[in-house]
């Protein structure tokens, strides 16, 4: 592969790199930008949650009860049981038996609902050193303490929002590291983007909606991705940072890892943390009455605020400590101003002291991504940065088929026909996907998730959302190719069309539905009893159903044959 | 078969050359780094969000250079080579840490 010059070079890494990847980040972008009102979507999909915000409820009345009653997940228990215990020292201990390490708590500004988790030990580990937990996430009521069950899923903050860096792909992480990949090409495609368009100032500035539809998409192109350049670029940048140490760059966990071991060892004898269980058993003392005392203590630096983050290592030994962490909405960063107390004495042990320049920028940076902060203007902005994402992603795709089906139809290839079912696929199909999911939320029966009588994952509402949702998905992909064959002949695939309506309908539909099954219409959640999580979920998907009707209408029903000469064919190989 | 055979020998492999080259060197700086910051006596994480912080804007600046380089073989040597050699010193730098609790 030789090029003539460097722009050469740039061009043909932009177009092919951003073709191939320009999937992958499409779904990056889109369901990212969901994230941003994940907890909102949570609540229009759990009508049940849909009350205030609450702050992270007693620990000593109203906790401590919830971690006691609950059990390790039976699913864990049975897959990781076998690799951690030590068959050689005895049976395995029972489910119900497995004594607990570690709680956590966890809530933001936004959050209704109240996150738990427990980490239970296994006694006779095969490796005693290393981190055996077998675990147990909840979701309770803050008010009462009673359980949310996770069988109706949290469709915003546990499908949308880990669909945008995993693609929900769990098997040996490798949705991972495909998004990995896409972001790190996202970087490439930027840099290579500027780099082959030199009038970058001009470009911004252009767009001919009266030329054709490769120009036109183009300019979109251009438009779109000069605007939200630094949003594009930061995103996919800190995207990378946040899971470096963990899947894209683990030196600390794997090469460095005994440097690591050490480190955790100096700074548990220097800060006076515990590292390890002392093999004491011993009570806990009243863990209000730390947050108390840590309340005071952020207070008196000038920071008042609320708990976010709450953590009891070592639970019931005489070495355990209580971690309390701010609730960080009023800055970028994230959780932050630890302060650790002994679960046994209550007596403070250790306060964070200030961060270093690097760990600053580092938590800013991936504050700016997680935004955690309380900023509703500066939300909106990151939903518009991301579907601006979305459209310049979209637009190179159509320019891309534009063109080429143009040549193909004069070499008789019916190549561009395999990338435009996968443009429409990634752009109405996805959303037409997003919104049956909800859709089928309003219509599945709660019972499906409450039936005692056949205890299986198919009677399981979140499941059935699931499979609409990847069902809907690989529909509307056999509906592109199967309605493809006009591209072929340059001509437009009406697939575009029919996906565009019945987005709109759907839409239109989920709306009604959440009015019908819940009593929450828009004159109830914007003005009766003002609820602005359901009414933005509302509004947007109003929105969405009124964009996708006027696309609809715009698109013609039968393409003619664009006879034209291709003229925009310098930036593609 | 041929053709798919000369469009991954001509297009495919040398991205997935230069993707995996950029990336060593960029496994073997960052962890250089860790160490080198360690070793000079700043805290662990740090100099673990020094590392993470540099690493991918070298990563893309490496990949750069080895893809748009006029003597690709060369860009290889320096990419591979140096990722490994880098790798190597972060080793022996740690092992002479913990050898002399020296962190």
């Amino acid at each position: 592969m030789e090029f003539r010059n460097t722009r050469q070079g740039m061009a043909w890494l932009h177009t092919w790199l951003g073709l191939i990847l320009g999937f992958v980040l499409m779904i990056c972008f889109f369901f990212g930008s969901l994230s941003v009102f994940d907890r909102e979507i949570d609540r229009w999909a759990i009508p049940d949650t849909r009350f205030e915000p609450q702050p992270m409820p007693s620990f000593d009345d109203l906790l401590i009860d919830v971690y006691e009653r609950t059990l390790p997940d039976q699913d864990e228990y049975d897959t990781l049981m076998p690799l951690y215990h030590d068959e050689a020292q005895g049976p395995a201990t029972p489910r119900e038996q497995l004594p607990a390490d570690e709680y956590w708590a966890y809530t933001t500004h936004r959050d209704p609902v109240l996150r738990m988790g427990i980490g239970y030990r296994v006694p006779q580990a095969k490796n005693p050193e290393e981190h055996n937990h077998i675990h147990a996430n909840m979701t309770i009521d803050p008010r009462t303490g009673a359980d949310i069950p996770d069988e109706q899923l949290k469709i915003g903050s546990d499908w949308f929002y880990p669909l945008h860096y995993s693609l929900n792909l769990q098997w040996k992480f490798i949705g991972y590291y495909i998004v990995g990949i896409a972001a790190f090409f996202m970087l490439v495609a930027l840099v290579s983007g500027i780099w082959i368009h030199r009038k970058i100032f001009k470009e911004f500035f252009t767009f001919r909606p009266d030329k054709r539809p490769q120009r036109k998409a183009l300019d979109m192109h251009n438009m779109t991705g000069v605007v939200a350049l630094p949003f594009h670029f930061f995103f996919a940048l800190t995207g990378l940072i946040i899971f470096a140490s963990f899947f894209y760059l683990p030196v600390t966990n794997t090469l460095l890892k005994p440097l690591h071991e050490l480190h955790e060892e100096i700074e548990a004898t220097t800060t006076g943390l515990p590292h390890q269980r002392a093999g004491v058993a011993a009570p806990m003392a009243s863990v209000d009455a730390m947050i108390v005392d840590a309340k005071k203590r952020w207070d008196d630096r000038g920071m008042a605020g609320e708990v976010g983050f709450l953590m009891i290592h070592h639970v019931g030994d005489a070495n355990s400590y209580v971690s309390i962490y701010r609730a960080g909405s009023d800055r970028v960063a994230l959780v932050g101003e630890g302060i650790h107390y002994s679960a046994v004495s209550g007596e403070m042990i250790y306060e964070d002291p200030e961060k270093s320049f690097a760990e600053n920028a580092g938590e800013f940076l991936t504050g700016l991504h997680l935004q955690h902060f309380e900023h509703w203007f500066l939300r909106w902005l990151y939903v518009a940065g991301g579907l601006l994402g979305c459209v310049c992603i979209a637009t190179g795709f159509i320019f891309i088929v534009e063109k080429r089906k143009q040549q193909h139809n004069k070499a008789g290839s019916q190549d561009s026909r395999i990338v435009d079912a996968f443009a429409v696929t990634v752009i109405t199909g996805m959303l037409l996907a997003t919104v049956s999911m909800l859709l089928a939320n309003r219509l599945l029966p709660i019972e499906l998730s409450n039936s005692e009588l056949i205890n299986s994952d198919l009677v399981n509402k979140g499941t059935w959302e699931k499979i609409i949702f990847c069902g809907v998905w690989a529909l509307s992909f056999l509906h592109a190719v199967w309605r493809s064959a006009p591209v072929a002949r340059a001509q437009s695939n009406p697939a575009w069309r029919e996906q565009a309506f019945a987005v709109g309908a759907v839409a239109a539909l989920a709306v009604i539905a959440n009015w019908l099954t819940t009593g929450d219409n828009l004159i109830k959640t914007l003005l009766l009893d003002p609820y602005m999580a359901v009414a933005g979920v509302d509004i947007s998907l109003l929105l969405l159903s009124g964009i996708c009707f006027w696309a609809a209408f715009q698109l013609p029903k039968k393409h003619s044959e664009n006879t034209e000469a291709t003229q925009c064919n310098q930036f593609s190989g | 078969m041929t053709s798919l055979w000369i469009g991954f020998r001509e297009y495919v492999s040398p991205v997935i050359a230069t993707f995996v080259g950029g990336y060593l060197f960029t496994w073997g700086f960052t962890s250089l780094v860790i160490s080198v910051c360690v070793f000079s006596g700043f805290d662990f994480h740090t100099a673990e969000y020094t590392g993470f912080l540099l690493a991918f804007p070298v990563f893309l600046l490496t990949f750069f250079l080895i893809f748009l380089s006029s003597y690709r073989p060369a860009a290889y040597l320096v990419s591979y080579g140096g990722g490994t050699l880098m790798t190597l010193c972060s080793w022996w730098l740690q092992l002479l840490m913990i050898d002399t609790g020296g962190i």
